[in-house]
């Protein structure tokens, strides 16, 4: 019996210690006007014995992550902390998902104990539907409409259209100002020409810079050579060559 | 006190032996397979085993994660479209326009490892353009990738 008693000693020694999250996602919805937000994950050593955090950090360059007390990393038992991720939005809008990895020590490199999500909301406040448009077959070819909705409490006037490509015709309708607009395009029939694919580029008065330009894209498919619009970015070739590669 | 003793040193023995069980079980910081389980697979990844088979890697890979990893070890051929270290991912995205749109392949987008989740998020921006078929995030990433030789490992 005694010698069973030291053997089940043994295994509770082992058993592993345990921070314990508040929530591993959470969603933050952002001011259209911020350019950071902050979300705050609260955590708990619920385990036995003391709890190392070997690493944290997050998987994207736009996110910091503090943790509190000046980076403490060693928790007793029952002691509690806050991680706290800010998020840098400049260069985003729509819905994103960042994460925050956790390496507790003893986890391998590739395989952090712990992934903490943020679902960030920031407001699109130009909708354009839809973002591409296409065409088949040997033309003549239909108008088609690109609505474009400002979702905004101020309106949003559309500057200034383009498309970088002259075998297409655009007119731009205002249905309320500040507010709703169409862009009617349509590829033109030229002989031996065909109109191949373009970038539409829709300047606002946003004042918020990021939204303050858009694009969408038209094509007419059909196998012919691509028109020269700045080429891809190619991946590196196989030989190592760090140059990239123009078509 | 010589039962003690014995008794200590069981303890010991029994610790040492679990030990090296545990080391030969799974070594410290050992690297772990990327395992893509269909059954769990978020509905916008794809794993890179369907991409061989089922796809015949017949897709545009696009790169998500920094312009130096893609420079250094990305797929031959991949276009790159990130949010990282602040690109401006509309110029890119302008860039690889022609490629993606004269294509029409389905493309399949990785990032580092399983839980970077730039690749689905760059996915949904591509998906919302509705340039291409289809877009999928790799499940594992540029791991995965290594796993299977299709890319050059890390320095």
């Amino acid at each position: 019996m005694k010698w069973l008693s030291l053997l089940l000693l043994c295994l509770t020694v082992s058993v592993r210690a345990e921070l314990v999250f508040d929530s591993l996602k959470k969603e933050v919805k952002a001011k259209p006007d911020v350019s950071k937000v902050t979300c705050d994950f609260y955590f708990e050593n619920k385990g036995s014995e003391t709890v190392h955090i070997a690493e944290y950090k997050a998987t994207c360059s736009c996110m910091d992550v503090q943790v509190n007390q000046n980076g403490k990393l060693t928790y007793a038992p029952g002691e509690k902390g806050i991680m706290r991720a800010i998020f840098d939005m400049d260069n985003f809008t729509g819905e994103v998902d960042k994460n925050v990895m956790v390496w507790m020590q003893g986890d391998a490199k590739e395989k952090p104990s712990i992934v903490l999500t943020v679902h960030v909301i920031i407001p699109v406040l130009v909708d354009i539907q839809p973002r591409t448009m296409r065409w088949s077959g040997a033309g003549p070819w239909e108008a088609q409409t690109m609505k474009i909705r400002m979702n905004h409490t101020e309106p949003i006037q559309i500057v200034r259209t383009s498309l970088n490509n002259p075998c297409y015709e655009t007119e731009l309708k205002t249905i309320e100002v500040g507010k709703e607009y169409e862009l009617i395009i349509k590829p033109l029939m030229k002989p031996d020409v065909h109109p191949g694919m373009g970038v539409i580029h829709i300047e606002t008065d946003c004042k918020i810079a990021k939204q303050k330009r858009q694009m969408a894209f038209v094509v007419v498919d059909q196998k012919t050579p691509v028109p020269p619009m700045g080429g891809a970015q190619l991946g590196p070739a196989p030989q190592g060559d760090a140059e990239q590669v123009k078509p | 006190m010589k039962r003690v003793f014995s008794q200590i040193a069981l303890i010991i023995s029994i610790s040492l032996v679990a030990a090296f069980i545990t080391r030969a079980i799974k070594p410290p910081s050992a690297p772990q397979a990327i395992v893509c389980d269909q059954a769990t697979l978020a509905s916008d990844e794809i794993c890179l085993s369907t991409v061989l088979g089922e796809w015949q890697n017949d897709c545009i890979w696009v790169d998500a994660r920094r312009r130096s990893d893609w420079k250094k070890n990305g797929v031959p051929g991949s276009l790159l479209l990130t949010t990282a270290d602040g690109e401006d991912f509309n110029q890119l995205l302008e860039a690889a326009f022609p490629t993606l749109a004269e294509k029409q392949k389905r493309v399949v987008v990785y990032c580092s490892d399983v839980g970077c989740g730039t690749s689905r998020e760059i996915a949904k921006r591509l998906r919302d353009y509705q340039l291409v078929p289809e877009v999928r995030a790799l499940h594992g990433g540029w791991m995965a990738l290594s796993q299977e030789g299709l890319v050059k490992a890390q320095p």
